[in-house]
């Protein structure tokens, strides 16, 4: 199984979970991908939001209003979890677009 | 370029209100080309040739404007004419940079974007004696086709962004006008109190948003209070995925938990979770707007919506405001607007979302 080392966390990340929060409509979604099932892209891009250091509480949030917001959750392989609190314009393209909210 | 499209969003006269030169970017070397085409009718090229001196006559002024006020910045100031609102369009093409480009040939969606946006300077104008955003005729951007299959519409701090939906839950989010209203009005409150967009001032900058937008919309259609569907928020949005759960808006300010509601909201004071995001717990000042107005009865922007415009722009507001902070400066508002039957339609709302009463005697 592909993993990849989180900087910080030093174990290697097996799962990913996002959950997005905010915009107009306010509708929460999440979604939960193995990290082995991402796509070369999408590993580089948890890559880098495990890097830029960031972690859980209140990120500058993007200017304005409506915007969305990100929380990601590391899973390591340890057990331990790893909770980035990201705004919308420090997301990757390729992580932001996989967490959409579904019809109740 | 096409001619046609552009030469009928300037006979708008909605469209001529707002700024009568500028409707969309044109370079004016390409307005003064094309007036000078004989391939175009003579009434065309008399509209371009008009726009075309217009512009230049406008650009002169801000030029003029412009040095003057390096000059002596405190005499020009004093005398400046009120400056009126002129509308930029871009279009995103699909991506996330800002603004995108200019629009040359205005499609459907970009002529419903500027018709709309129009609209809303108006109402502000003629409801609420302001000129744009910052009540000082600031020019108002908007970008569309933002992003691909982008669920949101958002106000990033200068200008409007509307992305096309993902044609299933939402679609193009610039076809709901109080959506329009909604971005816009994030825009006065940036310019006002600033309430931090978080926590209770947070869910109250969203409510505000929310109320001028469904009484812009409501103006727009002659709806009074009583109709159900005026207070409705997103209900031009949902597609045909939501339309057939039963959904019909994002938001009903009169029934905000209500199982039509994509977004239902709680409706009490009680009820609100702290930790919620600013969009779930705004259903609790909109649903208190909501009840003042229909207590007052009539048409919202005759009174109520000049009561919270009054407060929104009151020195008073904190931009931490509490919900109960808010309302009391409400309830005094209300009594300028329309004496102590009025405030005590004011109060009798907020009572009736539980928002601390002690606080308003206080």
């Amino acid at each position: 199984m592909s993993t990849s080392a989180d900087a910080a966390g030093g174990a290697a990340i097996q799962t990913v979970r996002i959950q997005r929060r905010g915009g107009l409509a306010g509708l929460p979604a999440s979604v939960e991908l193995h990290y082995a099932a991402l796509s070369v892209t999408q590993r580089a891009a948890v890559d880098k939001v495990a890097a830029a250091g960031a972690t859980r509480g209140s990120p500058a949030p993007s200017a304005g209003a409506d915007r969305f917001s990100f929380r990601v959750e590391l899973v390591h392989a340890s057990g331990d979890t790893r909770v980035i609190d990201m705004p919308e314009d420090a997301m990757p393209a390729s992580l932001a677009g996989l967490a959409k909210p579904a019809l109740p | 370029m096409n001619l046609r499209s552009q030469s009928d969003s300037l006979d708008n006269p909605s469209a001529r209100r707002l700024c009568p030169v500028c409707c969309f970017i044109v370079p004016p070397s390409v307005l003064k080309a094309y007036s000078r085409d004989p391939a175009i009718d003579p009434a065309t090229r008399k509209s371009l040739q008009d726009t075309y001196v217009e512009t230049e006559r406008l650009r002169g002024l801000r030029e003029a404007h412009r040095i003057a006020t390096l000059r002596d910045p405190q005499r020009f100031v004093a005398e400046l004419a009120p400056h009126v609102p002129v509308q930029h369009l871009y279009d995103c093409n699909h991506r996330k940079n800002l603004p995108g480009k200019p629009v040359a040939t205005p499609t459907a969606g970009f002529k419903t974007a500027f018709d709309t946006t129009a609209k809303v300077v108006e109402f502000y104008k003629t409801v609420l004696g302001r000129n744009s955003v910052d009540n000082k005729g600031f020019d108002l951007v908007s970008s569309l086709h933002y992003d691909r299959k982008y669920d949101n519409a958002f106000w990033d701090g200068r200008q409007m962004v509307y992305g096309d939906g993902d044609g299933k839950l939402f679609t193009e989010m610039y076809l709901s006008p109080d959506v329009i209203g909604h971005e816009l009005t994030h825009g006065v409150t940036q310019n006002e109190s600033a309430l931090r967009y978080e926590g209770e001032s947070g869910a109250l900058n969203e409510s505000i948003s929310d109320v001028f937008g469904v009484v812009f919309n409501q103006w727009l259609n002659q709806w009074a209070v009583t109709e159900a569907k005026g207070w409705l928020v997103g209900a031009g949005i949902m597609a045909s995925a939501a339309q057939h759960k039963g959904f019909t808006c994002l938001r009903d300010m009169v029934q905000p938990s209500a199982k039509h509601c994509l977004s239902p909201q709680p409706e009490r004071y009680s009820q609100i979770d702290p930790t919620a995001d600013v969009h779930v717990n705004s259903g609790v000042p909109n649903k208190a707007f909501a009840t003042f107005a229909r207590s007052v009865g009539g048409q919202a922007w005759t009174s109520a919506i000049k009561v919270w415009y009054g407060t929104c722009t009151n020195r008073q507001l904190r931009s931490d405001a509490t919900f109960a902070e808010f309302a009391a400066l409400t309830v005094a508002s209300a009594n300028k607007v329309g004496g102590a039957s009025l405030a005590a339609k004011c109060k009798g709302a907020w009572q009736e979302v539980e928002v601390s009463l002690a606080a308003l005697d206080a």
